[in-house]
C-alpha cells in the first residue's frame, strides 16, 4: 500500500470495535418491526420523492407549488389553498370595480410571450441528478417572471391579474387541481398588485424616466415579496417546519430576480411604443442565457455522476459494499432536513456522504471483503481510511469545507472512535449525522455473514448504541424520520412479511 | 443642450465599463461587450445636437485606453477596441450622411444600421484575437470554431445595441443603466458555466491522482498522456470543445483499474477487461459516455477507431515506452497504418516544439 496517501498521525486502537458496520450486535426481535411499518406499507402508494421538489428550478421562474402535498397535511393545506384562492378573487373582483374594462388584446399577447418563454427557459429535470444535487443554488434567469413583470406594467392591474390567473395553466406539466389552483391564485394576486404598485407609484412620481425605473422597481419587489410569502406559507405547512425557515431558504431566490423588472420595465416600454414585433426582441438574449444556464446544469450533473460513478467502482472491490456510499448519503441528507439543515448546505451534505468512503481506495480489498477478525495490522489499514478520503477530498476546491465530516464519521461520542479520539460536541455535527446514516445502512444491508437488519430492528440497534458510539439526538431525528412514514427509496424493500419472519443467524463479526 | 451632454456622458461610460470585462465563452474564447455599447455610442453621436461625433469618439477612445491599455494591462486589445470603434462610428456617421432623406423611417433605419455596425466591431475584435493565435496554418479553422462558438452572443450584443436605439428617445441617459442589466446577467451565467468547467476538470484531475497515489495507474501516467492528447488535438486543429473532453478521458483512461481488489492484481487482468471497467464508469458519467466505446475499441486494438481513439492510443502508446528514446521511436513507428499516419506526425511535431 503506498503509504503516500496515508494520513500518519492515526494511533492503532487495539481491541476495541471501530466500524460501524461492526456494531450490528444482537438484534432484539422484540423491539423490530412496528416502528417503520407505516412507511413500509406506504411505500407503494405515498410519493417521498416529490417532498424537496417543492421549489421548482425557480431560475426558470417564479415559485410554484410542485409537489404533490402528502396525505397528512392535505387539511392545512387546503385551508390555505382556499384562503389565497379567496384572496384572489376578491381582489379581481375590486380591481373589476374600480377599473375600465380588460385589454383584451394585450392580456392575449403576454399570455402567448410567457408561453414562449416558458418554453425556452424549462430546464426539465437533468435525468439521474439526487435530489440534493438538483436544487438550484443561484437562479439568475427567469423568463416567466420576466414576461409576468411585463404584462403587469404594460397593462392595466385587473388585465395583469386575469394573466397571472391563466398562465399557470400552460405551465407544462399539468400537476393536479389542487397545486394548479393555488399557483393561479398567487401569481394572480402577485400580478395584479405588482401592476398596482407601479401604477400607483408611477402616478405619485410624476412621470419621467426615474420614475419609471423606480416604480418598475417597486412593482417588481411587491411581487417578490408577495410570491415567496405565499409560496413559503404552503411549504411550511407542506412540510412541518416554520415559515420563516423556509422562507430564509426561498427569499433569496426570488430576491435574484429583481434585476430583471428592469428587463420587464423595457418590455413594456418596447410593446407600447413599438408594438408586439418590438416585444419579442427580448427573446434573444433569454434564448442565449438559457444555453449558458444549460451548460452549466449538464456539467453539475456530470460532476456528480463521475463522482458517483467513481465511487461505484471504489466499492467493486467489497462487492457487498456495492452503493452503500449512496444509500448513506440519501439518508444523510434526508436527516440533515429532519434537522433543520440549510437548504444551500444539503448538497455539500450529499457530497461529503457520498464520499464519505473514498480513502477505502488505498485500503486492499482482500481487508475490506474478509469475513472474520482483521488482524491488529489489518485495523491500522483500515482505520486509516478517513484520513486518506479527507486528503483526496481537500484537493478538491469545492469539497473543501466536507473534510472535515469525512475524516472524523468514524469517531464516537464516547471519545474512543478514530482517527483523532474525538468525543461529544468536538466531533463535527455533520460527521455524527453521517456516522448515523453510516451505521443504519450498514445494518440494514445484507452482509456475507448475516442478513440485513429490518428498519425497525436497525434503529433498536441504534438506539441502544446512542451515547457511547452516536449521538442520540440525531439517531432520535431517524427514529422520528422513520416513524413518520418516511422510506429511503434506495434502502432494499423489506416487506412486513420479511420482517415478521425470525432473523436468520445474525452472528456478530468474530 | 444639457440633456445632449448627459446622454453623451452616460453612453460614453457605459462603453467605458463595458470595456472593463469580457464574457468567457466555452471555447476558450472571449467575448468582449463593448461591441453593443460602441455602435450604441456611434447611434447617439449622430442623434444628437449638442456634442459633435468627434469629440464623442476621441473621449470614448481616451477613457478605452485607460481602462484596457492602463489598468487592464492590454495594449494589443485597446487597439482593437480603438479601430473597431472608429470603424463602427465611420460606418454609423456614413448612414447620417446619405440616409438623412428617409425621413420618418430613419430611426429604423438606425435601428439597423447600429446592428450592422455591432457586427462589425464584432468581427474585428474575433478576427484579430484569432490572428494572435501561434497556429498559421489554421488560422482560417479557428476563426470558424470560435464563430461559431460566439455567433449566438453575437446576436444578442447587437440586438443589446438595436434596443438602445429604440428605447433611447423614451428613457434618455438610463437608458444605457438599463441595458447593461441584460450584459450583466450575461456574463454572471456565462461566468459560472466556466467555473462549472473548471470544477469538473479539478475532480476528474483529482480522481485520476487518486487512482494514481493507491498504485492503480503508474504515477503520472494519466496526466501526461491527457496533456499529449490535448496538444495533439490542437496540432490536429481539432474544435475546442473535443479538445477538452480528450483531455478528462485521457485523464480517466485507465481509471477502472480501481474496481480491482489490489495494485497487486493488475499483473493478473488483461488490459482490456480494465478498459471495460473505465467503459462503465465513462457511460455512467453520461457526459462522456461517447467515449466508452472508444476507449473499449482502442483497448482491443480494433481497426475502426474514430480520430479521439487514435489520439488516445498514440499518446498512451508513447507514453507507456518513455524512458527510453529507442522504445519511443519504436513506439511511433509501430503504428503504420495510413489513418495514423496525421496523428503521429502531429505528435512528432509537439515532441519537435517542445
Amino acid at each position: 500500500m503506498p503509504s503516500r496517501l496515508a494520513v500518519r498521525g492515526t494511533p492503532p486502537l487495539k481491541g476495541c470495535v471501530q466500524d460501524s458496520e461492526e456494531t450490528a450486535g444482537q438484534p432484539r426481535e422484540s423491539s423490530g418491526g412496528g416502528v417503520c411499518s407505516a412507511g413500509v406499507r406506504r411505500r407503494s402508494t405515498c410519493c417521498c420523492c416529490a417532498r424537496l421538489d417543492l421549489v421548482k428550478d425557480a431560475g426558470s421562474g417564479p415559485l410554484v407549488l410542485m409537489a404533490k402535498v402528502q396525505e397528512r397535511q392535505r387539511i392545512s393545506v387546503f385551508a390555505y389553498v382556499g384562503c389565497t384562492v379567496c384572496i384572489a378573487g376578491a381582489l379581481i373582483a375590486s380591481l373589476a370595480m374600480h377599473s375600465g374594462p380588460v385589454q383584451v388584446s394585450r392580456g392575449v399577447f403576454f399570455t402567448i410571450l410567457f408561453a414562449l418563454g416558458e418554453r425556452l427557459s424549462i430546464e426539465g429535470k437533468v435525468r439521474g441528478i439526487p435530489r440534493a444535487g438538483s436544487r438550484p443554488r443561484m437562479p439568475l434567469l427567469s423568463a416567466g417572471f420576466l414576461v409576468l413583470m411585463a404584462a403587469a406594467f404594460a397593462c392595466s392591474p385587473l388585465t395583469a391579474a386575469l394573466i397571472g390567473l391563466v398562465t399557470p395553466v400552460l405551465q407544462r406539466p399539468w400537476r393536479g387541481t389542487l397545486r394548479g389552483a393555488f399557483n393561479s391564485a398567487q401569481t394572480a394576486i402577485y400580478a395584479g398588485a405588482a401592476s398596482s404598485a407601479y401604477v400607483g407609484v408611477r402616478h405619485a412620481g410624476g412621470g419621467g424616466a426615474p420614475a419609471m425605473l423606480l416604480s418598475a422597481i417597486a412593482g417588481a419587489a411587491v411581487a417578490i415579496t408577495l410570491n415567496t410569502t405565499l409560496v413559503s406559507g404552503v411549504m411550511a405547512l407542506e412540510r412541518r417546519r416554520s415559515v420563516i425557515a423556509v422562507f430564509r431558504d426561498v427569499a433569496w431566490l426570488a430576491v435574484a430576480n429583481l434585476p430583471f423588472s428592469l428587463i420587464a420595465l423595457l418590455v413594456a416600454i418596447l410593446y407600447k411604443e413599438g408594438g408586439p414585433a418590438a416585444a419579442v426582441f427580448i427573446l434573444a438574449p433569454l434564448y442565449v442565457l438559457r444555453s449558458a444556464r444549460r451548460g452549466k446544469i449538464e456539467l453539475d450533473a456530470a460532476q456528480e455522476r463521475t463522482l458517483r460513478a467513481f465511487v461505484r467502482a471504489v466499492e467493486l472491490k467489497d462487492p457487498y459494499t456495492s452503493r452503500h456510499s449512496e444509500r448513506v448519503a440519501e439518508i444523510a441528507v434526508e436527516l440533515h432536513v429532519a434537522l433543520g439543515a440549510r437548504e444551500n448546505s444539503l448538497e455539500r451534505r450529499y457530497y461529503g456522504a457520498l464520499l464519505h468512503d473514498i480513502g477505502k481506495i488505498a485500503v486492499s480489498g482482500r481487508i475490506l471483503a474478509k469475513v472474520g477478525r482483521l488482524t491488529p495490522e489489518e485495523y491500522e489499514v483500515v482505520q486509516r481510511h478517513p484520513g486518506t478520503g479527507a486528503f483526496v477530498v481537500g484537493g478538491v476546491s469545492f469539497l473543501a469545507d466536507v473534510v472535515p465530516e469525512i475524516l472524523h464519521h468514524h469517531e464516537r461520542i464516547d471519545g474512543t472512535g478514530y482517527p483523532c479520539r474525538l468525543s461529544g460536541d468536538a466531533i463535527p455535527f455533520a460527521a455524527r449525522v453521517l456516522a448515523v446514516a453510516d451505521t443504519f445502512e450498514a445494518l440494514t444491508s445484507d452482509r456475507p455473514y448475516r442478513r440485513g437488519l429490518t428498519t425497525g430492528m436497525a434503529l433498536a440497534e441504534l438506539r441502544r448504541s446512542a451515547g457511547s458510539q452516536l449521538d442520540p439526538e440525531v439517531v432520535e431525528a431517524l427514529a422520528r424520520l422513520l416513524e413518520s412514514g418516511h422510506v429511503f427509496p434506495l434502502l432494499p424493500a423489506r416487506s412486513l412479511e420479511k420482517a415478521g419472519m425470525p432473523q436468520l443467524e445474525v452472528a456478530q463479526r468474530a | 443642450m444639457n440633456a445632449d451632454i448627459l446622454l453623451g456622458a452616460s453612453a460614453v461610460l457605459a462603453f467605458g465599463a463595458s470595456t472593463a470585462f469580457e464574457i468567457e465563452l466555452p471555447n476558450a474564447t472571449h467575448v468582449s461587450p463593448a461591441s453593443a455599447f460602441g455602435a450604441a455610442l456611434a447611434a447617439v453621436a449622430v442623434s444628437t445636437n449638442g456634442v459633435s461625433p468627434v469629440q464623442l469618439l476621441l473621449v470614448a477612445l481616451a477613457i478605452q485606453l485607460v481602462i484596457v491599455g492602463a489598468i487592464r494591462r492590454k495594449w494589443g486589445t485597446s487597439a482593437i477596441h480603438g479601430a473597431s470603434l472608429a470603424i463602427a462610428f465611420g460606418f454609423v456617421l456614413l448612414y447620417d450622411q446619405f440616409g438623412s432623406t428617409l425621413g420618418r423611417e430613419r430611426r429604423v433605419g438606425l435601428v439597423f444600421v447600429v446592428i450592422a455596425a455591432c457586427l462589425i466591431y464584432f468581427a474585428i475584435d474575433q478576427s484579430v484575437r484569432t490572428a494572435r493565435e501561434t497556429h498559421y496554418e489554421l488560422r482560417l479553422q479557428i476563426f470558424i470554431g470560435r464563430a461559431r462558438a460566439a455567433a449566438p452572443l453575437a446576436v444578442v450584443l447587437a440586438s443589446t445595441s438595436g434596443l438602445i436605439v429604440l428605447v433611447l428617445p423614451l428613457l434618455g441617459w438610463m437608458t444605457f443603466v438599463v441595458m447593461f442589466v441584460p450584459v450583466l446577467v450575461c456574463k454572471h451565467e456565462f461566468a459560472r458555466w466556466g467555473q462549472a468547467r473548471r470544477t469538473y476538470g479539478e475532480t476528474v484531475r483529482t480522481l485520476a491522482d487518486l487512482a494514481e497515489g493507491a498504485g492503480y495507474v503508474a504515477q503520472g501516467h494519466s496526466s501526461r498522456v491527457a496533456q499529449l492528447c490535448v496538444r495533439i488535438g490542437q496540432e490536429l486543429a481539432l474544435p475546442p470543445h473535443r479538445i477538452q473532453e480528450l483531455e478528462l478521458v485521457g485523464l480517466l483512461h485507465d481509471v477502472g483499474a480501481v474496481s480491482l481488489s489490489d495494485p497487486s492484481d493488475l499483473a493478473s487482468v488483461s488490459s482490456e477487461s480494465i478498459a471495460e471497467s473505465t467503459g462503465h464508469l465513462l457511460k455512467e458519467t453520461e457526459y462522456l459516455s461517447r467515449y466508452a466505446e472508444i476507449v473499449l475499441e482502442v483497448a482491443r486494438g480494433g481497426r475502426d477507431v474514430p480520430l479521439e481513439g487514435r489520439i488516445l492510443r498514440v499518446a498512451d502508446a508513447f507514453d507507456a515506452a518513455r524512458g527510453s528514446t529507442v522504445n519511443e521511436l519504436h513506439a511511433l513507428n509501430s503504428f503504420t497504418d495510413p489513418e495514423y499516419t496525421p496523428v503521429v506526425a502531429a505528435l512528432r511535431r509537439v515532441l519537435i516544439v517542445s
